[in-house]
């Protein structure tokens, strides 16, 4: 009996090492974490700006954590690279890459196919962040359960709805606006996708000073649209094709309207589906007038971007060929990393010889009911 | 929708589904009974989630499965004592992932890790590690951590009247609860392994391999066995 207490006493005591362990470990995560925020709303008060590396001209400004190795491509399509982030000051520079050649769009060619294709088109969209508001209409930046981003949610639906598109639109609050967001939105994107939808958008609206956004399209207020993209994701590719196609109709029918593309380091629910997107219409400084007239004329560039070139024969191929140019990358990316990381297993359960024998036995062990028996001759 | 893109969604699940039986294999499952559980998710992934009240729902594929599973270990472990380090991991798992959820910032993009689910993947792994050095409590504290931190939000919502739904495992197969138990295993795996490896092979030399566990120790009766099945 004494010696089974003191045993418990000891394994108490292996407990409570543990414990300690954990502790620091988890403290040390935490401290390490950058810039600590409580699940409050974009308010603008911090946003990057971010600069040429080479010129020390602006190039764009965002409410978003700018990270190194983010890409930025700018109305005029030119391709940017972060290669320095100071948090402090809120600053980043970035190097120019290279001028994107966008897909080209032939107007009239969208404009007929366009017409011929009206059946089985279905589009979902979704709120992420379901408080974001517009100061001027809505009276604060942040109305839980039922922001202001709804309304330009509900112009955006409107719009894709007059050029023949069915259109899911999930209201769904996933407040607070905590790091957990995403997590909850993740479910409503994956109900939203049990659709079978062509592509599903998650709406949102940025956080830094209007004027970045502002711009009148025949004589209406509108604001500008910015793409994001999750570059850490393994459909990222495809994504880009559809972005590259938007922006491309955007840019003939309304020039500077589709302000630019933004790859943000995290994956938004991207890697749920290979048409995937973020919008930002405008920011918290804007009435919602402003980004709901946006919303309206941009449901019909997308509505275009989508549907415009897949009924005749000769751009249909084309189109496909570009997406699936990016689902291609996107599989190779998977398959690397599926293989590095089993091989890295390998490795590590193993060492040396064992390693190279375990290697030739991998496969007959993990996909010997796959492949079946294979009987060799003598 | 073209081909190239069906093939990568795929491709993209098939490898992640590949991962989870392995891991479910490496949890004392039986193939088949891994290979019906993945079946299970997938299938209860695509079936509309059921209500429970106004702000309650659950998926079939992404809750109730795993949690049922995480039950059956629950109740398969070892010994008392496994059992209470599973509740304590989990327990403290999710109490780590509701913290890490307010403390965090809240754009995917501002943290260093590769996604949050990973990042509650290793918090749960780590603790039920830590704790006992188990990949059964390592599964267990992954998906409850999840379920865990997403139940005292619904009970904080529906408290401070914020308008919003709980939906436990709403993204089934891809939901965070999936994903963080799966990879929780993973990492208890990795850690277990580069520890094995670096102190010159396995403490359990000499003990007996049965059904994908240490059994006790060679030549003794199951009664005996050890409850750290990774070391």
């Amino acid at each position: 009996m004494k010696r089974e207490k003191g045993e418990r006493t000891g394994g108490m005591k292996m407990l409570n090492r543990r414990i300690g362990v954990f502790t620091v470990l988890l403290l040390a995560v935490i401290i390490l974490a950058p810039g600590f925020a409580f699940g409050e709303e974009h308010s603008g008060k911090d946003y990057y700006v971010v600069y040429d590396d080479e010129t020390g001209e602006e190039i764009f400004a965002t409410s978003w954590q700018v990270s190194l190795a983010d890409r930025y491509i700018s109305t005029d399509n030119k391709l940017y690279e972060v290669v320095k982030v100071n948090t402090e000051e809120f600053k980043a520079y970035a190097h120019y890459v290279q001028t994107i050649q966008l897909p080209e769009v032939d107007e009239i060619f969208v404009e007929e196919t366009f017409n011929t294709a009206q059946k089985g088109k279905k589009i979902g969209l979704y709120f992420s962040h379901s408080a974001e508001s517009y100061v001027p209409t809505d009276g604060t930046d942040s109305k839980p359960g039922n922001g202001g981003i709804f309304r330009v949610g509900e112009a955006f639906r409107n719009g894709l709805e007059k050029n023949g598109i069915e259109v899911i639109l999930d209201k769904t609050p996933h407040d607070p606006h905590d790091a957990n967001a995403y997590v909850r939105s993740r479910r409503t994107a994956t109900k939203l996708l049990k659709e079978r939808l062509d592509a599903i958008f998650d709406i949102h609206r940025d956080a830094i000073p209007k004027e970045y956004y502002i711009d009148e399209i025949d004589g209406k207020p509108v604001t500008k649209v910015r793409i994001v993209l999750g570059r850490r994701n393994q459909n990222l590719n495809a994504n880009e094709q559809l972005a590259f196609k938007i922006k491309a109709v955007a840019d003939k029918m309304y020039p500077g309207f589709a302000r630019d593309i933004y790859y943000a380091r995290g994956n938004y629910n991207q890697d749920l589906a290979p048409r995937a997107l973020l919008f930002e219409f405008g920011t918290h400084e804007h009435t919602r007038e402003r980004a709901e007239n946006s919303a309206a004329l941009f449901a019909d560039v997308v509505a275009k971007a989508l549907y415009g070139g897949e009924t005749p024969e000769g751009t249909r191929v084309r189109a496909e060929q570009q997406e699936s140019k990016g689902a291609g990358s996107g599989m190779l990316w998977v398959l690397a990393l599926a293989g590095l990381g089993g091989l890295g297993f390998l490795f590590l359960s193993t060492g040396g010889k064992e390693f190279r024998s375990k290697a030739g036995k991998f496969a007959k062990k993990e996909f010997g009911s796959f492949l079946g028996r294979i009987k060799r001759k003598k | 929708m073209p081909v190239g893109l069906v093939i990568l969604i795929i491709v993209s699940a098939l490898i992640f589904l590949g991962l989870a039986h392995r891991v479910l294999d490496r949890l004392r499952l039986s193939d088949g009974g891994a290979l019906a559980v993945i079946a299970i998710i997938l299938i209860g992934t695509f079936i509309p989630n059921i209500p429970i009240t106004d702000r309650v729902e659950v998926n079939i594929g992404g809750a109730i499965v795993p949690a049922a599973l995480a039950v059956y270990l629950f109740i398969k472990a070892g010994t008392a004592g496994e059992k209470t380090r599973a509740v304590i991991a989990s327990v403290v798992a999710g109490a780590v992932v509701f913290g890490l959820s307010k403390l965090l910032p809240a754009g995917p993009e501002e943290n260093q890790f590769m996604n949050y689910y990973y990042l509650y993947a290793a918090i749960g792994g780590l603790t039920a590690y830590i704790l006992g050095r188990s990949r059964r409590s390592a599964f267990i504290a992954g998906i409850m951590a999840i379920i865990l931190s997403d139940l005292v939000q619904g009970v904080v919502n529906w408290y401070v009247g914020m308008p919003g739904k709980t939906v436990f495992g709403g993204a089934g197969a891809f939901d965070a609860t999936v994903i963080s138990g799966v990879f929780a295993v993973v990492l208890a795996e990795v850690v277990g392994e580069t520890r094995e490896k670096m102190q010159g092979g396995t403490a359990k030399k000499g003990m007996r391999f049965d059904k994908g566990e240490f059994a006790g120790e060679e030549g003794k009766r199951g009664k005996d066995r050890g409850n750290e099945d990774v070391e």
